[in-house]
């Protein structure tokens, strides 16, 4: 019949002025009772994930218009001042929308200084990649664009955000594509329009809080000008925008449930500044 | 009289006896002095350095040799009698204050005299730091009285002066200072050394002339120079005009390429109406300075450099332009390129750090950054051929300075002495073990292998060897700075 006398019958309570008959490197089985999980853990709904995912979609639709819009200039077609035409008129809408006239004066001056210099210093352009083939352009400008909607700043911080790669990285590639046109216009042109849509845009988005409507009229737009290119480039772009706005954001929230951050006392002190 | 401290030998004591390995007497009492070993505990040293009575440097009798002549025993506590032994000497008896001192404890030292000639032999690693030997040159010097030990002459160099820069007024400076230094100079070898090496240039400069006035003269050469400057202008300008089009296949930029070579030929076009202006001049100079060329081969070499460097002058003209150019294309690259990841230089922390830029700011430096990525090949084919040419010129001016600083700093006469090896080049002290004594040694000198010898004799006056560091020049190269005249 062994009745157990445990020889511990003091209970184990974790201080240290008090003599023990534990060792120093004993666990007792309550010390898992302090563990916490997903402290700082904010669940996101569905709603919310659907509705920011938009922002990354009207970055890609800006991008795939410029692209349009390139095309549209090499192939010598005269659409391409009406997708230009459309566009500027959206921004400057958007302009007079987000009632910013406080501000509109410096913003002009930078914008007539950058046409002046922009207007003279396009020539030298033309000869920069004459020796590159033209594969190897388009390759650069790729990749330059999916750095740039990598790196954008959608309204939060992260590891991998960088405004100044973000715009860098599309200027980069809009030289590149103007270094490809046959006229000095039309090289200016596309310019002027990456100014547009990568540096005045975005700035112009988030002070109108992201709205819904920017997001459909920029991805109708730039779906009409992908059916204008080919069809398969439209369903390509239409397959893009379902993936980056349902697939992903419907994923996101159904693996938030696997979400497991454990703390706990023993880690490392962490130290605010407030 | 001196009084000589007496020194008592311990049970394990042992006594050093120096002894000349060819005496000057056959038979006779021999003086000398008796000292401590400063190295070990409980030995003496017993210098036997004359065989005469000196009234000057009283040298005490320390025993005798080849003699029963032990009259003087009873003056001095030490007593060494040596006797010939089949042909070297041999310790017979040793008596330390009183005690006979066993034959085991007795090491015979035999040390040949002529190292005594020897002027670099003193600042030898090894003899400075043995106290017994120094005691023992020291010794011989006073008994032979050869003097004082002789001082260093300080080194000298010559004054930066701008007019440094043409080879021959450096040449000049440089015979002058060599002259000074003969003429202040005590030690004979180091003037010895200086004299021959002053003659030898004259002979061989008188040689040489023999070889240039059977080419034709001054004339001749004068042509020749003439020429020469002309046809390396024409290379070049077909050099420039084979860049401005397809060179090795290389595409460049045909915009930026163009006014580049346009540039340089139109720079050359000014060289060669240069040359024509001023070639009665050259005519003069040059044989003025043929007169020069009398007085030694590393005159005439000194010569030939300034030539070199007075008819590849646009070379180096070109050379500058290019570097330039392609040093301010890399350092706008670098910038640009810290621009695009949105960093920029912190002068307050030395370090670089995130940049706040505004879009127009960020355009601008995109364009520039791409402009200058694109063009970076074509500067980079310019400046690659003006550097291959320039470090040609500097290969030969480089080559015809080390020359002349052969003929500047080699010690001919400490050469000649290294090859008969005299005694006067003793840099090291050997022991030798005779076979068949045991407790008897041998000092020789040996002579140091050549390059050391050389280096220990060289004269005050000579100029350091000109180095190159080439790590640090490969990195001005890759970097677009200017490489000066090494």
């Amino acid at each position: 019949m062994g009745e157990h006398v445990t020889p511990l019958e003091v209970k184990w309570e974790k201080v240290l002025f008090k003599k023990s008959s534990f060792p120093d490197n004993y666990t007792d089985p309550k010390f898992l009772d302090e563990i916490k999980r997903n402290v700082h853990f904010k669940p996101i709904d569905t709603r919310t994930a659907l509705l920011k995912s938009t922002r990354i979609s009207t970055q890609i639709s800006v991008t795939v218009i410029f692209w349009a819009v390139f095309l549209q200039l090499k192939d010598g077609s005269a659409i391409w001042e009406v997708t230009y035409g459309i566009f500027s008129f959206i921004i400057i809408v958007a302009y007079v929308v987000s009632f910013r006239f406080n501000n509109i004066l410096p913003v002009l001056k930078n914008v007539f200084l950058f046409i002046a210099v922009g207007y003279g210093c396009t020539p030298v352009l033309k000869t920069l990649t004459d020796t590159i083939s033209t594969d190897s352009i388009y390759a650069m400008s790729v990749i330059l664009m999916l750095v740039h909607i990598a790196f954008h700043q959608y309204g939060m911080d992260g590891v991998c955000v960088s405004p100044y790669v973000s715009l860098n990285a599309a200027i980069c590639g809009a030289i590149c594509l103007a270094s490809r046109l046959q006229e000095t216009r039309h090289a200016f042109a596309l310019l002027t329009l990456a100014v547009q849509a990568f540096a005045l845009f975005p700035k112009l988005y988030e002070v109108l809080n992201y709205t819904i409507i920017a997001f459909t009229i920029l991805t109708a737009g730039a779906f009409c000008c992908m059916i204008s290119i080919s069809v398969v480039s439209a369903i390509l772009f239409l397959l893009s925008i379902f993936c980056v706005n349902l697939i992903f954001p419907l994923c996101f929230v159904w693996a938030q449930q696997y979400k497991n951050n454990i703390y706990g006392p023993w880690d490392e002190a962490m130290i605010f500044n407030r | 009289m001196e009084q000589q401290q007496q020194h008592r030998l311990d049970d394990h004591g042992q006594i050093f006896v120096y002894f000349p390995i060819i005496p000057t007497k056959k038979s006779g009492l021999i003086y000398g002095v008796v000292k401590p070993n400063e190295s070990y505990y409980n030995c003496l040293n017993v210098y036997v350095v004359s065989f005469e009575e000196d009234a000057v440097h009283q040298f005490e009798p320390i025993g005798t040799w080849n003699t029963e002549d032990n009259s003087s025993r009873n003056k001095s506590p030490y007593w060494i009698n040596l006797i010939t032994e089949n042909h070297h000497p041999k310790i017979e008896s040793a008596v330390v204050a009183g005690v006979h001192v066993p034959m085991s404890q007795a090491l015979l030292v035999l040390y040949d005299e002529s190292f005594l000639q020897s002027e670099i032999l003193e600042r030898n690693e090894d003899w400075k730091n043995s106290k017994c030997l120094c005691e023992l040159g020291s010794l011989l010097r006073l008994s032979h009285n050869i003097g004082v030990k002789r001082e260093e002459v300080s080194h000298q160099q010559i004054t930066e002066s701008v007019f440094n820069h043409s080879k021959v007024v450096l040449q000049l400076r440089q015979r002058a200072l060599q002259w000074r230094a003969w003429r202040s100079c005590r030690s004979e070898l180091i003037s010895t050394n200086l004299l021959l090496m002053m003659l030898i240039d004259l002979f061989l400069g008188f040689c040489f002339v023999r070889m240039f006035h059977s080419l034709g003269g001054a004339n001749e050469v004068l042509e020749m120079f003439l020429e020469s400057v002309k046809v390396i202008a024409d290379n070049l300008q077909l050099l420039i005009e084979w860049l401005m089009g397809v060179p090795v296949g290389l595409k460049l930029n045909r915009p930026l390429s163009t006014v580049l070579g346009k540039f340089f030929l139109y720079h050359l076009y000014l060289w060669k109406t240069y040359i024509d202006i001023i070639k009665p001049i050259v005519s003069t100079i040059i044989f003025i300075s043929s007169t020069v060329g009398l007085i030694g081969l590393s005159f005439q070499m000194a010569l030939l450099s300034d030539l070199i460097t007075m008819a590849s002058l646009h070379c180096y003209c070109f050379y500058v332009y290019a570097t330039r150019l392609y040093g301010i294309t890399l350092h706008g690259l670098g910038s640009t390129l810290r621009m695009f990841g949105g960093r920029k230089w912190n002068p307050l922390r030395s370090r670089y750090d995130s940049g706040d830029f505004s879009w127009d700011q960020l355009c601008v430096g995109m364009f520039i950054f791409s402009s200058l990525l694109l063009l970076l090949p074509t500067l980079l084919v310019y400046y690659v051929v003006f550097l291959a040419l320039r470090l040609c010129v500097l290969f030969l001016q480089g080559t015809l300075r080390r020359l002349i600083w052969i003929i500047n700093s080699l010690p001919s006469y400490s050469l000649l002495l290294w090859i008969l090896g005299s005694p006067s080049l003793a840099g090291d002290v050997l022991f030798e073990v005779i076979p068949g004594r045991d407790s008897t040694l041998k000092l020789v000198w040996t002579k140091l292998p050549l390059m050391e010898s050389m280096r220990r004799s060289l004269n005050p006056s000579a100029p350091e060897y000109p180095g190159v560091n080439w790590a640090k020049r490969l990195n001005e190269m890759v970097s677009g700075d200017l490489i000066y005249p090494i």
